[in-house]
């Protein structure tokens, strides 16, 4: 029996569940071998007997801790998807200011009709079995976790940081160019995409389990930036970590 | 002008694994399956009892694991396994009758020719007993060429114990001391109990004669080199079997470098004395 | 005579016999044969021709042929033979030579550095650079490389088939060369790999000098060796290249490209630009290469270490940039049909923090602290005992691209002194 996938979006910009639908090469196969039973942004079926719940963006109201509680108790296995989900994102932004200013700033005179709660990754609230990183989501890591799910694997999570495949690709470093990158201590994954394109990896799928923040503080005061400078290449998508707050 | 491809004295495919078909299975404790296995190409594994395999699940990998059966035993083999790993768990699945890869068998081997004549102290705990039972049977098959056979085992609980039906063997067998232990007992648990040096107190070894092998995890070793010292064990009087990771089992992926020797190739079995010195050893 | 070697098969196809009976010739002794780095047997044209006599066997005219004609020069003339002047013009004709037999390889510019690219077009080539990001070592090992490709249904695995068509890289520094040859000793060490091997005996070397920066330390550790390992070796002497031909391979590429014979001045110039390569403007190691494996045996407990630890961002750079590191991880794939799939080695590090875990999570080496020393160890101690020289080249390339500005000779020197005060 195909397993019956649903994937589902919180706050976010969607572009994870896009990512999906641009893998178009595999998307013939990965949807033969599964069922899709509920993906607002592609099929108009709603149903709630899932085995896999896919799930984007961050948790960021009351409504956003209903609805997910809900489907981690439909779910068997629950896998958070994109930055949003896994690490808060840049959503988390939000988090370093007083909750009432951002409410008003964005929702102006009607604030009142807005419940709001600091932004927490999905993982906060509800078990998270796997996490697929990035912003967006990787493509190839979407389809490791979907062949190892189907295949009754644990699904491969990089653990080593943006460096290893930073220097594989031969990129020039970016602190020779008087820029901060966050390579070194966030998790690999992504083939070092942005640093490939000849700017900083801002850290989006999140640090390494064991990120080496001494050494790395050090590395940026050396280059005369400040605590401040750094804590805020570390908010960005990295808000969730110690380090940052 | 290119030189054209000639024979090449390399040994070819050096990562191609051999075909094996699982003939039994085993559920030894709630953690470890035993798998006999036999190479399809009809072919004994021709092993040294200490030597290990790297396994290969396609999709998942490999890793290396001892053979846990005497290659006085012929035709199949035995692999132990631990569900601790993606790949572990993924053979822990498998049926009788499924193929899995092997390549090897890799590493030294305990040193048969050396232990003849000696009086062996075979001290394992945990998992270690499985590298351990392939020597300890190795020496059973061929009893007139070995002195005195201690046997101590340990484990955590009792429901680590393995091989219980031949740990009974040993233990009725009239020309081996064989002794056990647990860290903590259950309700059912009548026999010893305490880490495993508590075993070797209790015991009148001639450290002359005897020869002590030893293989657990790496705080055993600590405590247990320590006792042997002090009953006056002579360093290179003890073997033991080191665990690494080892990604290609020749050599070359540098994985389980210890200092300056490679643990595939010169090891896992060392001679204590050659190794005591290694920072990273135990 | 002739230095013409002839590999097993063109000896087995003249004589109608296996490769294999050419090598129990060989073992036997009744056929003189040396060996490729790869461990595979080349035999002298002489000899053959000497065992051809002996056994009654007819000689091909074509290996008299070259033996004849290198009979006719003298020594002098020889040698002469060996250094020729190519004109720095004539270079895009020499890749345009090579691309016919070769996938060429060389440096181009890249970011702040340069890195080996293969070329397509000869004017991207720019042979006058400092250094390369990654040594020429991904030519020999890639950073990935397939193993097997394999089929969970029917069990069936194969290696994949090697690329038909050989390598050439042109524009290798004597460091990066040096780091080959170590590779070859690990590659053969014990059970020889044809994996490495089957691409890295087919290979074509052609070096050229250098400019040495403040992180080059090549002459310290005795690596600026201009004739180990290469076909041809370029030596800039101004308008010109002084090539000196040190295989017949190299000899083979360089036919119509309008050279001419090296005069007096031109091996004098050669000379002083060798000079140069050799001399370093920047940092110097104190202690002698002879010395270190003994100051990292007594500087194990040194203070040092624990803040080059606190320093290290485990990030791996410095592996995956040195010429010598080889060790790899192995990862499978399975593609999404869940049947067919491929298992593939990595360029792996051991500053990472999993490199020394075993199954269950325990690692061997844990501190950061240890993970450097494991590498400066490994640079200076272990292999380099076996080898006979160090493990570190001297490119420089760790201390340049480390992000935390960790340096290998800085330590060596800090080392020395930090023994002395023991």
């Amino acid at each position: 029996m195909k397993p019956k996938v649903a994937f589902f979006d919180f706050t976010s910009c969607e572009g994870c569940q896009l990512q999906k639908l641009n893998c178009e090469d595999e998307l013939v196969t990965i949807l033969s071998a599964v069922e899709v039973v509920n993906f607002r942004e592609a099929t108009s079926v709603r149903r709630d007997d899932y085995d896999i719940a896919f799930v984007e963006g961050s948790i960021s109201s009351p409504t956003c801790v209903e609805r997910i509680r809900k489907i981690r108790e439909n779910a068997k296995v629950l896998v958070a998807i994109g930055a949003c989900a896994t690490t808060g994102g840049i959503n988390m932004l939000k988090n370093f200011r007083p909750l009432e200013e951002v409410r008003e700033y964005v929702y102006g005179d009607k604030a009142g009709y807005f419940d709001t709660l600091p932004v927490r990754p999905v993982g906060q609230v509800v078990k998270v079995d796997y996490k697929i990183h990035g912003c967006p989501m990787d493509k190839q890591d979407y389809i490791e976790t979907v062949t190892a799910l189907l295949s009754g694997r644990e699904p491969r999570l990089t653990r080593y940081p943006v460096c290893v495949e930073c220097k594989t690709a031969e990129n020039p470093c970016r602190y020779d160019f008087g820029e901060i990158c966050l390579g070194p201590v966030t998790r690999a994954g992504c083939g070092a995409r942005c640093p490939s394109n000849n700017a900083i990896c801002f850290g989006c799928r999140g640090l390494v389990d064991d990120p080496k923040t001494d050494a790395a503080d050090d590395v940026l005061r050396e280059r005369g930036l400040s605590v401040q400078d750094i804590l805020k290449k570390y908010r960005l998508f990295c808000g969730y970590a110690e380090v940052a707050q | 002008m290119p030189v054209e491809k000639t024979a090449c004295s390399c040994s070819e495919k050096l990562y191609l694994p051999r075909p094996a078909t699982i003939v039994k299975v085993r559920q030894v404790t709630p953690t470890e399956k035993l798998f006999e296995l036999r190479l399809d190409d009809g072919s004994d594994l021709g092993h040294q009892p200490g030597q290990f395999v790297e396994v290969s699940l396609f999709g998942y990998g490999e890793a290396p694991i001892s053979v846990s059966s005497s290659p006085t035993r012929k035709g199949t083999f035995e692999l132990c396994v631990r569900a601790a790993g993606s790949l572990t768990n993924a053979m822990h699945k498998l049926p009788e009758g499924a193929t899995i890869g092997i390549r090897g068998p890799y590493g030294n081997g305990f040193d048969t020719e050396q232990l003849k004549g000696k009086d062996i102290l075979f001290i394992g705990g945990g998992i270690g007993l499985v590298p351990l039972r392939s020597l300890i049977n190795y020496v059973l098959d061929n009893r007139g060429d070995y002195g005195k056979t201690t046997i101590l085992y340990g484990t955590k609980s009792p429901a680590e114990i393995l091989f219980t039906d031949e740990l009974k063997a040993w233990e009725e067998d009239p020309t081996v001391d064989f002794r056990m232990t647990v860290d903590r007992g259950d309700e059912n648990w009548t026999g010893h109990i305490g880490v495993i040096t508590t075993l070797l107190e209790d015991l009148e070894t001639g450290p002359a004669t005897t020869y002590a092998v030893v293989v657990g995890p790496p705080i055993m070793y600590k405590f247990v080199l320590l006792s042997l010292r002090s009953q006056d064990f002579r360093d290179d009087h003890v073997i033991v079997s080191l665990e690494r990771r080892m990604k290609c089992g020749v050599g070359k992926c540098g994985h389980c470098q210890m200092n300056s020797i490679y643990v595939c190739q010169d090891g896992p079995v060392f001679n204590y004395a050659r190794i005591k010195d290694f920072p990273e050893a135990f | 005579m002739t230095d013409r070697l002839l590999g097993t098969t063109d000896i087995a196809r003249h004589c109608g016999v296996t490769t294999e009976t050419v090598v129990s010739w060989i073992k036997s002794g009744k056929l003189n044969a040396c060996s490729t780095p790869g461990g595979r047997y080349r035999i002298a044209a002489r000899n053959c021709i000497e065992f051809l006599k002996e056994y009654g066997m007819p000689v091909p005219e074509d290996w008299i042929g070259d033996d004849e004609d290198a009979d006719q020069q003298t020594d002098e003339e020889s040698s002469h033979m060996n250094q020729l002047v190519l004109p720095k013009t004539n270079v895009p004709r020499l890749v345009d030579n090579l691309r016919k037999s070769y996938r060429v390889f060389g440096p181009v510019p890249r970011g702040n550095s340069s890195a080996f690219v293969e070329l397509d077009d000869a004017a991207e080539l720019q042979l006058d650079y400092t250094t390369t990001i990654l040594p020429p070592k991904k030519l020999v090992l890639p950073a990935q490389e397939e193993l097997l490709e394999f089929n969970t249904q029917t069990w069936q695995a194969r290696e994949p088939e090697p690329d038909t068509k050989p390598v050439a890289a042109l524009g290798v520094h004597p460091c990066d060369m040096q780091g080959i040859l170590r590779l070859d000793f690990v590659f053969r060490k014990g059970q020889a790999e044809s994996n490495y091997f089957d691409r890295r005996d087919r290979m074509l070397f052609i070096g050229t000098s250098c400019n040495p920066d403040e992180s080059c330390f090549c002459s310290a550790v005795g690596t600026n060796k201009f004739d180990e390992g290469f076909d041809l070796f370029l030596t800039d002497i101004g308008q010109s290249y002084l090539v000196s031909i040190l295989t017949d391979r190299g000899r083979e590429v360089l036919k119509g490209l309008g050279t001419k014979a090296a005069d007096e001045i031109d091996l004098n110039e050669m000379a002083k630009a060798r000079e140069r390569c050799s001399t370093h403007a920047g940092g110097q190691m104190q202690p002698s290469a002879s010395t270190l494996p003994l100051l990292a045996k007594d500087g194990e407990d040194a203070a040092l270490w624990e803040d080059i630890g606190s320093r290290c961002l485990a990030c791996g750079t410095c592996n995956l940039v040195c010429p010598t590191c080889y060790c790899f991880d192995v990862r499978d794939e399975l593609n999404l049909d869940l049947k067919s799939g491929k298992r593939s080695r990595f360029w792996d590090s051991c500053q990472l923090d999993e490199f020394a875990e075993v199954a269950g999570g325990e690692s061997f080496r844990k501190e950061r602290s240890n993970r450097q020393k494991h590498r400066f160890n490994r640079k200076f101690r272990y292999l380099a005992g076996e080898y006979g020289a160090p493990f570190c080249v001297g490119c420089g390339r760790c201390i340049r691209q480390c992000v935390a500005k960790i340096s290998i000779l800085e330590t060596a020197n800090d080392l020395e002194k930090a023994v002395a005060n023991l």
